[in-house]
């Protein structure tokens, strides 16, 4: 397992809720992204964003560990819940927070933060500076 | 793309969604499919 992909998992593994996105959390880069966020502010979920853009092996490597093909990716308490349609689909019927309470308790209920990670000292070379 | 089968009784969504991706493979790698939104539904 190269280095890249064991901080890949190391963060689905650690983080309660992690989502692997085109752009930032403040900056989304894509529609699908931006859905998959907006599902899960939809719930007050807090969670942390893994933008895939500074390097082409992130996306390459994250899908090898999923089994799933397209980003964005949201993984709760370790596991896959889906991608945009899935995670829009589950906030629209309540079973997102069905799925948040099953593999995390209460501690997802804890305002809504919102961060971006790293998983890679590489940037985005078309983020924009400022 | 809104699929319907009973191949998805009892699969979770994410296990529903790999088989539509699996399905389409091959155009989503040539990228005649460029983007692609999807439902599925257990037959009923």
């Amino acid at each position: 397992m190269s280095e890249l992909s064991e901080k890949i998992q190391q963060t689905i593994d650690n983080e309660p809720v992690v989502a692997f996105i085109k752009g930032t959390h403040k900056q989304c880069m894509c529609g699908n992204s931006e859905r998959a966020l907006d599902a899960l502010r939809s719930v007050g979920a807090s969670f942390i964003a893994v933008d895939v853009l500074p390097d082409p092996a992130i996306r390459q490597e994250l899908s090898a560990l999923s089994s799933w093909p397209t980003i964005p990716q949201v993984f709760v308490g370790g596991e896959l819940v889906g991608g945009a349609d899935i995670v829009q689909e589950l906030a629209a019927t309540g079973q997102l927070e069905a799925k948040l309470n099953e593999k995390l308790g209460d501690a997802w209920r804890n305002g809504g933060e919102e961060r971006t990670v790293a998983v890679t000292d590489r940037q985005d070379p078309f983020r924009l500076v400022g | 793309v809104t699929v319907v089968s009973p191949h998805f009784s009892g699969l979770s969504l994410v296990d529903q969604h790999r088989l539509v991706y699996d399905a389409l493979a091959e155009p989503l790698a040539d990228g005649t499919i460029h983007e692609l939104r999807i439902t599925t539904r257990g037959e009923s």
